[in-house]
């Protein structure tokens, strides 16, 4: 019998009880991560996998994660294994250190089975761009639907059942949306609640470790496992952290939330929209306090085009160490400009080029003020509006996304509010670093779709509560792709 | 028309703190290359910078010297810029928010204003070859403090000065070697001259790689010249970078510049803007070295007349060696003339540093309180000396296996004394007829009979006491 579809408590309670061991957990998660027909590995861990779990200290068994096979976000620096943040330029690129979060989970005894397909440098919400092309969604076999990205092949390694919990990042929503497109919870906390040493930057002001799971008190428990201050990254904070596995007992009950309703309205799909309000309606009937609240719409369209601005600028001068001469592909030529030129050039996708342009013109002279320093205020006055709200709310709560997984070749009217402002307001907790947390709600022909928390700074602890309150009166809780599909 | 020039300099320093500016390798000077480096250094995807808190008092510390108004909030910003021997494709420095902000310098009574100073990180050293380039990451991410002068620097003179001050302040302070030729202290130039009295400013060039002292003032006086003569002739100045080639003894161009690059500056996401408490700035000050100035003051205090004092100054390490000598109770005066003559006679005819001088300061303490307490004379304080440069052996073992103590026993010099007078009753005759000068040749005969171990001041009185006495 596979446990791997099973939650991470539950797998845990089969090691100990002796039904299961790591060493067929990990065999079996390499057995269907060799079957994986949605292009979600870049790389397969077998040999350092099969070495770990041989080498396992038998004194760590009870850490709930010893033995439980995972997967990484190949953004994440892994210590000899190949990581390549499925660009071109940094094929055949493998770090010489450890990423602080691998770390913490080699030393709870999880085990590391692959690394996971992103779109290229974590730049982009489609899970197309990678170099190796398209990450498909589990939940469509027929392979018509995207599953969203940037941490495509995490959400996708997860939902499929291959591993229990698979690690993303999250600059803009990259963990939540796909998260939301797969029947995932996606947590993404604080700014500085997780080290990021290790983290391949897409715009460090905003990005962030986040993870799947597929349910609440994984995600809880994953998050007990890698919050804490890491001195090698000197923006992680010092905030004690909270003890998350007790959720369970957290009385919601007084608690009050938000629902902005300017992203609210952009939403058009009904099937979403009667979904939300049902959980909604799960949280008033409980006596919590429902406000909704108002944003102004301008600001709302611009939450989109300031995360572009600031997200491009940033990401243009992170990966500018990829010149051909230091990291990135050689390209023989007759002066040093040359060979960067080539190497650049040839080496990253359209897509990424495009947005270094458009980082290097916000960032030019001329231009700053304008375009960079512009979309500094305009992050603030967004920042300061979700904070007031939070004032007088635990939470705001919205749809992660307006839509089910959209189509490979959908079209978006991308000056529609549905798009610039229910597609885009996610990144409003980036700027702001405030934690949220994708949960399942609902499935529209087959393919599922999210509710969105997001809380105060360091309370993790309200927004998981609240989603595990939430995912105890619906049905999709450690849902399994494959199964649902059969 | 009366043509003035306008000169601005721009310093960098390499500090030689323990660790990097922003990772924890260590900083070092010429070790084989590639082996003081980590990840973040080579720029690896994913490092962080870790702000290096002693680099930080560093330039507390030389900011205060230069009496500039100190940032209490340290910022860091990205300047971004491709080039073969920059790792990240950034510098990480002070763009926006330096940590030192107007400042000056009093150079033989004027004025010299400063306009910042901040801290950033050197980048990669280039060694080329034939046909290839490497790379040394040794150097990459060494903090460095960066000081710009206002342009009102009037001549190569002045220039020198400015820049052997900052020097002196960075070695006394301990925060840089400051050493020219070894390019941990680096100065580029901008000359520019302009019609007197005129508001419009000349085209500006810029001279690197200038690599001593006296450079800075040749290269700068070169440069006026050639531009006064340009100007003269009715030439156009080209605005360009050249450096200064020390053979030829004048500056040559190296590349155009025709408009400046932009570097796209902005803060740096990676680090946080950290705030310097008043009380850390406070104790960053307090807890700096003396300055060389701070030393002139004590060592004129102490007795020394300026030249003395001012040589000492002249090299932090002489300096303190001069005072861990003091220290230990030799007398500053004797001691400053030892160091000054004789220590400095020495370093310059083996061309050793004074770290390298084979006589430590406890032991040259001690042979001058031998001295100082009489027991020997200048004679055999060379002596010894001379023996000590070879030896480890304290002054007083020295002084024992040659035997030669001086002597100090009243009885046995007034037996040598009557002795003396004895053989030559003419000197007494002498003396008593007023010829003082005997007194000085009896010493003499029983400094040649006791083989110059006869206490010379003790002696002296001892002879006159007798004669009279007779």
């Amino acid at each position: 019998m596979s446990y791997l579809d099973q939650s991470i408590f539950e797998i845990h309670q089969a090691i100990i009880n002796g039904l299961v061991t790591p060493l067929e957990l990990v065999q079996e998660a390499l057995k269907l991560a060799k079957e994986d027909n949605n292009n979600a590995f870049e790389y397969i861990c077998e040999k350092e996998a099969i070495e770990q779990v041989k080498n396992l200290d038998l004194s760590k068994k009870d850490n709930l994660l010893w033995g439980i096979p995972y997967a990484l976000k190949d953004n994440l620096s892994t210590k000899d294994i190949p990581t390549c943040a499925s660009s071109k330029i940094l094929e055949g690129y493998v770090p010489v250190y450890s990423a602080e979060v691998y770390q913490r989970l080699q030393e709870q005894g999880a085990i590391l089975i692959g690394k996971t397909t992103l779109d290229e440098l974590s730049m982009g919400g489609s899970g197309t761009t990678g170099h190796l092309g398209k990450t498909y969604n589990p939940w469509d076999p027929k392979h018509k639907h995207q599953i969203g990205g940037s941490s495509c092949g995490s959400a996708a390694v997860c939902s499929a059942g291959i591993v229990p919990f698979a690690l993303g990042s999250d600059t803009g929503d990259s963990v939540r949306k796909p998260a939301s497109y797969s029947c995932l919870v996606g947590l993404k906390p604080t700014w500085g609640r997780i080290s990021r040493y290790g983290l391949f930057p897409f715009a460090p002001s905003m990005d962030h470790i986040g993870f799947f799971t597929r349910n609440c008190m994984d995600s809880a428990l994953i998050l007990s496992v890698l919050a804490g201050h890491d001195e090698k990254d000197s923006t992680s904070s010092t905030v004690p952290v909270d003890n998350y596995l007790d959720i369970e007992k957290t009385d919601i009950s007084k608690m009050r939330i938000a629902v902005i309703d300017e992203i609210f309205d952009s939403v058009q799909d009904k099937t979403i929209k009667d979904a939300f309000i049902k959980t909604l309606n799960i949280l008033s009937d409980l006596g919590l306090e429902i406000n909704h609240v108002h944003m102004d719409d301008k600001l709302c369209r611009a939450i989109y085009p300031t995360y572009f601005v600031i997200s491009c600028a940033e990401a243009n001068s992170n990966n500018a160490n990829q010149d051909g001469i230091k990291f990135g592909t050689r390209y023989e030529a007759e002066d040093y400009e040359k060979v960067m030129f080539e190497a650049r050039t040839n080496g990253f996708s359209e897509p990424i080029k495009r947005r270094f342009v458009l980082g290097s013109y916000a960032l030019l002279k001329e231009n700053q003020e304008d375009l960079f320093l512009r979309a500094q205020k305009c992050r603030r006055l967004i920042v300061n509006c979700i904070n007031e709200i939070l004032k007088d709310n635990d939470a705001i709560y919205l749809p992660t996304s307006p839509t089910i997984a959209p189509l490979f070749d959908g079209n978006k009217d991308k000056l529609s509010n549905e798009y610039l402002i229910a597609d885009n307001y996610l990144a409003f907790a980036n700027m702001g670093g405030q934690p949220s947390i994708n949960i399942p709600i609902g499935f529209k022909d087959g393919l599922p779709f999210g509710g969105c928390f997001t809380g105060r700074i360091f309370e993790e602890k309200t927004i998981l509560s609240l989603a595990l309150f939430l995912e105890k009166h619906m049905d999709f809780a450690n849902k399994i792709a494959k199964k649902e599909n059969e | 028309m009366e043509l003035e020039p306008i000169i601005g300099l721009e310093l960098h320093i390499e500090m030689k703190t323990k660790s990097k500016m922003f990772s924890s390798s260590a900083v070092s000077f010429g070790g084989v290359p590639n082996t003081h480096i980590d990840p973040f250094d080579m720029a690896f995807p994913g490092t962080l910078p870790l702000v290096n808190k002693q680099a930080v008092i560093n330039g507390i510390r030389m900011a205060n010297a230069l009496h500039m108004t100190i940032d209490n909030e340290l910022w860091f910003d990205r300047k971004n810029y491709f080039y073969s021997d920059l790792p990240k494709g950034y510098q990480i420095t002070q763009e926006k928010r330096p940590l030192g902000r107007k400042g000056y310098l009093n150079i033989n009574g004027r004025r010299i204003d400063i306009e910042r100073l901040h801290l950033e990180e050197d980048t990669c050293k280039q060694l080329h070859f034939q046909d290839y380039s490497l790379l040394d990451y040794n150097r990459a991410g060494i903090p460095l403090i960066e000081i710009v002068s206002k342009p009102i620097i009037k001549d190569g003179e002045e220039a020198m000065r400015f820049v052997e001050e900052i020097r002196s302040i960075a070695s006394f302070l301990d925060v840089s070697d400051g050493k020219m030729e070894e390019g941990s202290l680096r100065c580029d130039v901008n000359v520019s001259i302009h019609e007197k009295g005129q508001q419009s400013l000349g085209v500006k060039v810029e001279i690197k790689n200038i690599n001593t002292l006296k450079n800075i003032k040749h290269a700068i006086d070169f440069e006026i010249n050639r531009q006064e003569e340009l100007v003269n002739k009715g030439k156009r100045i080209i605005q360009e970078t050249r450096r200064y080639d020390e053979k030829k003894k004048e500056t040559i161009p190296m590349r155009l510049k025709i408009n400046s690059i932009d570097y796209k500056t902005f803060i740096d996401p990676n680090i946080i803007p950290i705030k310097l408490s008043e009380d850390f700035i406070k104790s960053a000050i307090e807890t700096s070295n003396e300055l060389a100035s701070q030393r002139f003051e004590r060592y004129q205090a102490m007795g020394l007349n300026d030249y003395d004092a001012s040589l000492l100054l002249n090299n932090k390490d002489v300096s303190d060696y001069y005072d861990n000598v003091i220290k230990l109770g030799a007398n500053p005066k004797i001691t400053a003339n030892w160091v000054n003559v004789d220590i400095q006679a020495y370093l310059k005819k083996t061309n050793t540093d004074i770290k390298d001088f084979p006589i430590k300061p406890d032991r040259l303490s001690q042979l001058i309180q031998l001295l100082m307490k009489n027991e020997i004379s200048n004679k055999q304080v060379r002596d010894i000396f001379t023996v000590m440069l070879g030896s480890n052996k304290e002054p007083s073992e020295i002084l024992k296996e040659t035997g030669n103590a001086l002597i100090n026993e009243e009885k046995t010099l007034l037996n040598l004394v009557g002795e003396v007078l004895d053989n030559n009753p003419q000197i007494i005759t002498d003396y008593k007829n007023g010829k003082d000068k005997v007194v000085g040749y009896v010493v003499g005969v029983i400094m040649q009979k006791t083989k110059g171990q006869a206490n010379p001041s003790l002696t002296n009185r001892l002879v006159k006491e007798e004669l009279q006495r007779r």
